[in-house]
């Protein structure tokens, strides 16, 4: 018996992957990814445009993913984080998030939606005076609706820290909101 | 924590933009998403169903027919203890040498084809272990470290005692294959309150499963998978032999010397 020799016999089994329904997940991840979007980027049309861009990267690989519906978000997100990224990575689409929140959506026609956009207008404003670090991790929790141990784990802070840092951008964030009202 | 404003301040999803970009995904992969989600998984699960049947009646075809394909049925995969085992009527090697060229009978064994994995020093293993992994702080009395015998490999460690003609072997991979194992050779165990599997036996002459020539225990710790593998050889050619002795209570010396592992 040579069981050193024996040892290059490895037969795994296929990992069970859940069925997902792709519809589902439409359903449900495309307000948090845009909502996601438009706290990285301070405009709708543009967090529009970022989030389809999102959607057809994640179709058109999702043949590819082999995990299961739990680890979806955090795939999603991913790609997104990505998206964002490579548009400003591109010096012909380089946007100052300042000005970036000037530019007018032509989508709004309600009136409701328009209050809605007056409040994003000046959350967006008050956010570029924070760390993009601030930044995104306001994105992640109020946009991607992700929990902070979720947080902690996407982006390798513990989640002590995500606790703490979100603390402080938020109470920070509401004095400010409250002033400009 | 009064966070609501940084919930109501985010602009709505327009309608217009949801259905708009849906259906630009289900027209870039019309075979699928032309259908609602639910139906998605209906027509794949119906589109598996069919798959499964035929499948199944191709197998039972070639079963009647092919020997080949009766030989490979007489083979089961089962789960004993979180393990895969593979119960097989004849050992994998002697698959191997009726269909490799030159092998078989009548070859002369020199011409088999052997890895040669070369020895480190313990300190060598110390020193630089592939991966963190532990030692049994218990062995049987009379058992001593062959430190010839230590090797190691990108994602396994072997190590071996001796004692006499009875040998010791315990590997710790990082993964586990599935276990080629002779029919009713296996059961559950459990070793430090765990699930383990203890493999009875090993392939004798003729390539038939002997279940008095070795003994196993599989656990997994830690994310590594560690065996301990007890045999007994013959002192002038090393040829493992059947165990002499009482072979519950080698399984209990092997319990308790997986269970030292911390």
């Amino acid at each position: 018996m040579n069981m050193k020799t024996n040892l290059t016999a490895t037969l795994h089994t296929d990992m069970v992957v859940e069925e997902i329904d792709w519809g589902e997940v439409y359903e449900h991840f495309l307000p948090r990814i845009f909502h996601f979007m438009c706290y990285k980027v301070g405009n709708i049309q543009l967090a529009e445009d970022l989030t389809a861009t999102t959607f057809e990267k994640a179709w058109a690989n999702r043949e590819k993913f082999r995990k299961n519906r739990g680890e979806v978000q955090a795939w999603l997100i991913g790609i997104a984080r990505h998206v964002v990224f490579d548009y400003y990575r591109k010096p012909y689409h380089e946007v100052d998030l300042v000005e970036a929140i000037d530019v007018p959506d032509s989508s709004v026609v309600v009136e409701e939606t328009v209050q809605h956009q007056q409040d994003f207008k000046k959350i967006s404003q008050l956010l570029t005076k924070y760390l993009d670090r601030d930044r995104e991790l306001i994105a992640l929790k109020y946009g991607a609706e992700m929990t902070n141990r979720e947080i902690a784990k996407f982006t390798g802070l513990s989640e002590s820290n995500v606790g703490t840092i979100l603390h402080r951008v938020v109470t920070n964030l509401r004095l400010e909101w409250k002033e400009k009202e | 924590m009064n966070d609501n404003f940084l919930y109501t301040s985010r602009p709505p999803v327009r309608k217009e933009f949801a259905d708009h970009l849906y259906q630009h995904l289900c027209e870039t992969n019309p075979e699928r998403d032309q259908q609602g989600p639910g139906e998605w998984k209906n027509r794949k699960i119906i589109k598996w169903n069919y798959a499964l049947i035929s499948i199944v009646i191709i197998f039972l075809l070639l079963f009647t027919f092919s020997d080949d394909v009766r030989a490979f049925a007489d083979r089961i995969i089962q789960n004993v203890a979180g393990f895969f085992v593979e119960e097989r009527t004849n050992s994998p090697m002697d698959e191997i040498e009726q269909t490799t060229p030159g092998v078989g009978s009548g070859a002369p064994f020199s011409e088999i084809t052997e890895v040669f994995i070369p020895a480190i020093s313990l300190e060598d293993l110390v020193a630089n272990p592939p991966f963190q992994f532990e030692l049994p702080s218990y062995l049987p009395e009379g058992f001593e470290l062959q430190r010839d015998d230590i090797a190691k490999s990108g994602d396994w460690v072997s190590i071996v005692w001796e004692k006499q003609n009875a040998e010791i072997v315990m590997l710790v991979e990082q993964s586990c294959p599935v276990l080629p194992v002779g029919p009713d050779s296996t059961e559950e165990i459990v070793i430090n309150g765990n699930s383990a599997l203890l493999i009875r036996g090993w392939w004798g002459e003729n390539h038939v499963w002997d279940p008095t020539r070795g003994l196993e225990i599989h656990w997994n710790k830690s994310n590594l998978h560690y065996r301990l593998i007890y045999s007994q050889r013959t002192i002038a050619n090393r040829t493992i032999e059947p165990i002499s002795g009482d072979i519950d209570q080698l399984v209990k010396e092997l319990i308790q010397i997986a269970e030292s592992v911390p």
